[in-house]
């Protein structure tokens, strides 16, 4: 497969700041495929993005968007790229047509291809009916649709969506990742940043983990749960308030136990083998007069994999 | 330059759509005219002593006595009184402002004390007002009238006395012929109605190249003309730190993601704010010529001086937002810059009313000269008389946008 973004050993630190924002990351995206960074607030995600998209510039590091570097030829990556910032980036007292006419015309649209993308997204986000009231007036969601059909009017190679679905209800999200499908499967390369592993999960070809500014795993599904081994993972729900400390000593001993992380009332813990040992851990948590109200097993996903790679839960 | 104009579209259409900021831009210029208007009225200030020369072409003592008076103990605090010695010397210190009034003392100021009866000729006393100093020059009148009250009073006096003395027999009319032939016609005849002396208050005669400055001052042209500048100061700071809010939205990191350069953006947020300045102008004239009767001079030079007085403004504001660390902090340093300029360049008070220091510091800044601009054209000037307040904002422009170039790059684009 073609290489559409490659990034090579980049780095970042803000000015008076003692760590890194970003150190050393390094990846490629194929063309036509989701990509999505996954990582918790913090981890570099949006820096990243900024670096991709000509926002910031690299302390380090080596970026090719479309075969254009970002450093000596950021007018090329710009035509290339469109953009869909994690806050709503659009002008409230202006229409959503108004908005879309004016980014259109600065992504380089113009005359009846303009009217036409602008009429043509406002159907894809299924605002047409409202196209000529203000943003100011729009909902939570509405603003976050209007703010990914600016980033894709004109029709750019590649997509970066930053948390595009941070703050908004259910049925907005689920329009939003069902725009996003059909997007690629027209042919659009997306780079996508989430904290929400059930999006990545749903959305991308490959996954890149990032973790205080680095990448910690990158591949498919599959390849990144193959990392959890013949792992389960045990979500224990208490009716305490927090877990004591000698029960979660009790719990480290149990064979086969990988990690125990306590969530307030809960607990994360993974195991191998999580059905067989369900009972013996039952047992110790009745040993210690801990009531627990609700159990879930589940099969390895990027959570238990965050959390095997980190120790820690991935909303930390 | 497709882009820039949609840039400043966009902006100006944004601006339009704020309903305080449209309330700045017309409703508070409109309603400080009427207020300061009404509140000031045709009044100018009193400065703490009052300039004013004199010219005495009297050979005798009534005319020192005059100035004795402006220069007496009493009147210190009040009047600062200089003679000059000629006619012109006098009336080019009033028309250049250095004066409040000046007063003209006629050669026959004390003879006509005694040829008054005899020929019935009467005096003038002169006095050349200053049209910007109302007040003040009425004072200088004021002191006048009442000596020349007191000069004719007595020498009534003294004509009654001499009549009475007459009437009783103590003096023959030929005594009086003695005494002065004259004055025992005069009283003789028993006619005596008309006073010695008058005051003729004169404006200043102008000349061709200075016909503007002379004019009287018209307050609601010229609350018209210093508010509508404040209100350009406020909407055009107002129009100029969007970039801050921009950059606070999030606006203006999409736009850099876009193939868009800052050279266009700046650009767009410039001619946005002159298209602003330029229209509010354009409606505050309007109204203020269509219901409160202002002159606002010929409509090429105005709108060629409105250009340049809203482009220096615009700079200003750019500069402003250069160098402020948030939109919020723009928008009080505005407002500090916007009224304090405004009040050292007269737009409450004429600023010919200042101390000369405060005069010279308010040229720094666009609205003193916007202020005098918008006067001398109300006064029939045209663009060759404004050609060093055009020199001077042109500069302003020049000098604040690149020093806004330089801030904008280091800390905002």
């Amino acid at each position: 497969m073609d290489k559409i973004i490659s990034v090579r050993n980049l780095k970042k630190t803000y000015p008076g700041a003692d760590i890194p924002a970003v150190d050393g990351l390094s990846f490629s995206v194929f063309k036509g495929e989701v990509f999505s960074l996954l990582g918790p607030n913090g981890a570099g995600k949006t820096t990243t993005i900024s670096m991709l998209s000509c926002l910031l510039e690299p302390d380090e590091g080596r970026i090719e968007i479309a075969g254009f570097s970002t450093r000596k030829q950021a007018l090329d990556v710009k035509r290339s790229i469109g953009v869909v910032p994690q806050e709503i980036a659009l002008y409230p007292t202006l229409s959503a047509r108004e908005n879309l006419h004016f980014w259109g015309r600065m992504a380089g649209l113009s005359g009846s291809v303009l009217k036409e993308r602008t009429e043509e997204m406002l159907g894809i986000v299924s605002l047409a009916d409202r196209a000529d009231q203000r943003i100011e007036t729009y909902s939570g969601g509405m603003k976050r649709r209007i703010n990914i059909a600016v980033g894709m009017l004109h029709q750019p190679q590649i997509l970066f969506l930053d948390e595009p679905t941070v703050g908004i209800d259910p049925q907005s999200r689920r329009s939003i990742l069902d725009m996003i499908k059909e997007l690629n499967r027209d042919g659009m390369t997306v780079l996508y940043t989430t904290h929400y592993m059930e999006e990545a999960q749903e959305l991308s070809d490959r996954i890149g983990i990032i973790d205080k500014g680095e990448l910690i795993a990158l591949g498919t599904l599959d390849e990144l749960t193959r990392l959890v081994g013949e792992h389960d993972m045990l979500l224990i729900h208490t009716e305490t308030e927090s877990v004591p400390k000698d029960l979660l000593a009790a719990l480290e001993l149990v064979p086969g136990m990988y990690k125990v992380t306590p969530e307030n009332s809960s607990l994360k813990l993974l195991l191998k083998d999580g059905s067989e040992t369900l009972p013996g851990i039952l047992q110790l948590f009745s040993q210690h007069s801990v009531r627990v109200s609700k159990v879930d097993i589940r099969e390895p996903n990027l959570e238990a994999v965050f959390l095997h790679l980190t120790g820690r839960a991935l909303r930390d | 330059m497709s882009k820039i104009f949609f840039l400043a579209l966009k902006d100006f259409r944004i601006t339009f759509r704020d309903r305080a900021a449209v309330l700045i831009m017309f409703a508070l210029p409109l309603g400080l005219t009427l207020i300061s208007f009404f509140a000031f009225g045709d009044e100018d200030p009193v400065p703490e002593s009052i300039p004013v020369v004199f010219v005495n072409q009297d050979e005798g003592e009534l005319g020192e006595e005059l100035i004795n008076v402006y220069q007496s103990v009493d009147l210190a605090d009040l009047f600062s009184p200089q003679i000059v010695s000629t006619e012109a010397e006098a009336r080019q210190a009033v028309n250049q402002d250095q004066a409040a009034a000046a007063v003209l003392i006629p050669e026959d100021f004390t003879s006509i004390l005694y040829t008054h009866a005899i020929s019935e000729s009467t005096s003038e006393l002169i006095i050349v007002t200053n049209p910007t100093r109302t007040i003040s020059a009425a004072v200088v009148q004021a002191v006048a009238g009442r000596f020349i009250e007191i000069v004719n009073t007595s020498t009534i006096g003294a004509e009654a006395y001499f009549a009475s003395l007459m009437a009783t027999g103590r003096i023959s009319s030929s005594d009086i012929t003695e005494m002065g032939p004259d004055v025992g016609m005069e009283l003789g005849t028993g006619i005596y109605e008309n006073e010695l002396v008058s005051i003729e208050i004169l404006e200043p005669f102008p000349t061709e190249e200075d016909v503007f400055s002379f004019k009287a001052i018209n307050y609601l042209e010229y609350y018209a003309s210093s508010m509508a500048v404040m209100g350009l100061m406020f909407s055009l700071t107002s129009a100029s730190r969007t970039i801050l809010a921009e950059r606070e939205s999030g606006t203006l990191a999409r736009y850099q993601t876009t193939p868009s350069t800052n050279t266009e953006l700046i650009g767009g947020k410039v001619i946005s704010a002159i298209l602003t300045g330029c229209f509010q102008m354009t409606v505050l004239v309007v109204i203020t010529t269509l219901l409160l009767d202002a002159s606002w001079g010929s409509p090429i030079p105005l709108s060629v001086f409105t250009f340049f007085i809203v482009a220096a403004i615009a700079s200003m504001g750019l500069l402003i937002a250069a160098f402020a660390r948030s939109h919020a902090q723009a928008g009080i340093l505005g407002t500090v810059v916007t009224l304090v300029l405004s009040a050292a360049s007269g737009n409450f008070l004429p600023r010919q009313a200042f101390p000369q220091w405060l005069q010279t510091i308010s040229a720094a800044g666009p609205s003193a000269w916007g202020i005098e601009g918008y006067q001398a054209l109300a006064n029939g000037a045209g663009l060759p008389d404004l050609g060093i307040h055009i020199l001077a904002l042109s500069v302003m422009t020049l000098v604040f946008f690149i020093l806004s170039l330089y801030g904008l790059r280091r800390q905002v684009l």
